[in-house]
């Protein structure tokens, strides 16, 4: 088989019929030399160029600045950049996109850049396109994280919604509980009293009107509590109850209670032992702070027994707190009981008298402490039972 | 913030132990590769510091803050930051485009840091103002966004710089490759935004430390009525016009720009 003539082209037009742009230009861009695409893709002759423009004097104003903050950097740095797309104006003004490989090399004794520029006319359409998908595949995913986050929030809402009214429900039916159960009967004894009073007031003697008489106004006091812990509760569930906190000496706060009380433990036989540390002052709201220690010590004297003891003591905790104890010489709090004594769920305990309640006082004084910034809590053993109160103080 | 932290954050270089200090900040676009055929000219006589930019080269990209590199100040507090951490005194401040004003407003703002500043190709101002002439329009912006969205498709896996033996400039460490275009692209985009709105023109007149500026010929970035303009408003300032073309004079020109930075040197 004959071999074929040799088929490539002279050098000067294999030179300038490159499929593609080609420049030499020296480091700072003026042009040397071109080829004849590149002045096809420009629309200029070569006599107006050589040595009269610079490379960058092509490019779009937006291509002009990455030249020069991106592509000279990066090209005296490393010698080669690849790749870029940059945008060409025309002598006519219109624009072409190209991609533009540049090498720096080393003629004679000077270095100079040669550059490629493959037009990328078609392949440009086509990216546009997709760049333009994809922010719009971007904007789609952020709207769905948005929506996303949204729902996330709404689930919380309904969820911790769900909780409170949960909450609202027991308290309605603890609420109708006390109501249906705990306030008729001290209304019913109250009633079978008075019932007898009128039946047979002309046969009963003057120490027996005065014995039921006494028994009445027990039954009435007790009735009369009952009613304020629950309104005190209602008012606390109905709107947003606050504390208004003033320095108050705790001698002149526990001292009237105590003498409310002196009667019924003096009833009892009750000792009670009394000590504060000097001028003891606590910053609380004084009226909810004397419902908590009225609450603590009818309980205390409610649950010792008949010549026992209860001891009130209250000291500095720290320079900004003071602890108030409530002691008394009770049996103790059953385990079931205590592991809610604080909750909606805990149950009227009798004393051991039979002393009724209504099962809301500790409730409520827990709710009192922390809206005081304080904290509550007891320990209890078949010697007694102590409460701690731990409140902000007033040095 | 801790020693080692804001090394890792700005990606902190330091070498020498002199007294004085010529620290280097980059302009928008690179890293602070970019000085390294000027900053061993001066290590005989200073400690060397270098740093990235916060969202540029090696610095720690998790660190930008949208809201803090919103205005120059964001940048030029982490200069101050960088000064107070290391205990950096007697500075000599070298700022390329962009980084001459963030030096410029780090040290109005604690100029006692500082012994002076050079800028090489400073602009207060990018964009024409009424009476002022920056060079660039608001839609040659737009232009520049259009130009950095193009080159990000697939930019960090093609990019990757081919490392050439150059018998003229020292070889490149090969951990250098990428670092210098590896940006994050929504980083890069809006540090450019910043760059290209600030406006520094009325913080000019308030520096009060002797400064040098560089000025390149025919320069697009930063025209030379610019460099003038930054001249005639700072108080103690020297012009020096390069003949080095371009708005990167210490790659184009290294040695050019030493010889401008020492015979200034020299004479303070």
């Amino acid at each position: 088989m004959a071999l074929l003539p040799p088929i490539l082209p002279e050098k000067e037009e294999w030179y300038n019929d490159l499929p593609c742009g080609y420049l030499t230009t020296s480091v700072d861009g003026i042009i040397l030399e071109v080829n004849e695409t590149f002045l096809k893709i420009i629309g200029c002759t070569r006599d107006e160029i050589i040595s009269k423009c610079s490379f960058q004097e092509f490019l779009s104003i937006g291509s002009k600045m990455y030249y020069e903050t991106h592509y000279r950097p990066l090209l005296q740095m490393q010698g080669i950049v690849t790749e870029v797309n940059l945008v060409f104006i025309r002598r006519d003004e219109s624009q072409t996109h190209a991609l533009v490989n540049t090498k720096q090399i080393k003629n004679k004794q000077s270095l100079v850049n040669q550059i490629m520029i493959f037009e990328i006319t078609q392949r440009k359409v086509y990216e546009q396109e997709l760049f333009l998908m994809k922010e719009k595949a971007e904007a789609l995913a952020e709207e769905l994280r948005i929506s996303n986050e949204n729902l996330v929030k709404q689930s919380h809402l309904v969820r911790s919604q769900n909780e409170r009214l949960e909450v609202l429900n027991e308290t309605k039916d603890k609420f109708f509980g006390i109501v249906c159960h705990d306030l008729r009967s001290p209304l019913n004894s109250l009633k079978s009293l008075t019932y007898l009073l009128l039946r047979q007031y002309d046969s009963l003697t003057q120490a027996q009107i005065s014995k039921m008489m006494s028994e009445l106004n027990h039954s009435l006091e007790g009735t009369i509590k009952l009613a304020d812990n629950l309104i005190t509760w209602a008012s606390l569930q109905m709107r947003e109850a606050k504390a208004c906190p003033e320095t108050v000496s705790m001698d002149e706060l526990l001292t009237p209670i105590l003498g409310i009380y002196k009667a019924v433990y003096e009833a009892k036989e009750i000792r009670v032992n009394y000590q504060l540390a000097d001028g003891l002052k606590v910053y609380s709201d004084p009226n909810q702070l004397a419902f908590i220690v009225r609450n603590l010590l009818s309980n205390a004297i409610k649950f010792t027994p008949v010549g026992g003891s209860i001891s009130i003591v209250g000291t500095y905790e720290t320079d900004h707190h003071l602890r108030l104890l409530i002691k008394d010489s009770g049996a103790g709090i059953p385990k079931h009981i205590a592991d809610k004594l604080f909750s909606m769920m805990a149950k009227s305990t009798r004393g051991t008298e039979g002393e009724e309640g209504n099962g809301i006082g500790l409730m409520l004084c827990k709710q009192f402490v922390e809206m005081n910034k304080g904290d509550i809590s007891f320990s209890t053993d078949k010697e007694g039972t102590v409460f701690s109160l731990l409140l902000p103080a007033n040095v | 913030m801790d020693n080692t932290k804001m090394v890792r954050r700005n990606n902190i270089s330091i070498s020498g132990d002199h007294n004085k200090v010529m620290l280097f900040a980059h302009g928008y676009g690179c890293d602070q590769n970019m000085w390294r055929f000027i900053a061993p000219a001066f290590a005989d006589k200073f400690k060397i510091v270098l740093f990235d930019h916060v969202g540029s080269g090696k610095s720690d990209k998790v660190a930008y803050d949208y809201t803090k590199y919103s205005n120059l100040q964001g940048y030029a507090d982490d200069v101050l930051g960088i000064c107070e951490t290391l205990h950096l005194t007697n500075v000599t401040f070298v700022g390329h485009s962009v980084s001459a004003m963030i030096g410029l407003l780090a040290a109005v703002k604690q100029p006692d840091f500082f012994e002076q500043i050079i800028m090489v190709g400073p602009s207060p101002c990018y964009l024409n103002k009424e009476d002022y002439f920056g060079g660039f329009s608001k839609n040659d912006l737009d232009e520049l966004l259009h130009t950095l969205n193009s080159n990000y498709l697939g930019w960090s896996s093609t990019m990757a710089p081919v490392i050439m033996g150059n018998p003229d400039k020292p070889a490149l460490a090969k951990e250098l490759e990428n670092s210098f275009c590896n940006n994050d692209p929504a980083i890069a985009k809006h540090f450019a935004m910043v760059t290209f709105n600030s406006d520094n023109r009325k913080d000019l007149a308030k520096l009060s430390i002797n400064s040098l500026i560089l000025q390149c010929t025919s320069d697009i970035i930063a025209p030379q009525l610019v460099g003038e303009y930054v001249a005639g408003q700072i108080k103690k300032s020297t012009y020096h016009l390069l003949k080095s073309t371009g708005h990167c004079p210490h790659l184009s020109a290294p040695d050019e720009t030493i010889e401008a930075i020492k015979n200034y040197l020299e004479r303070n």
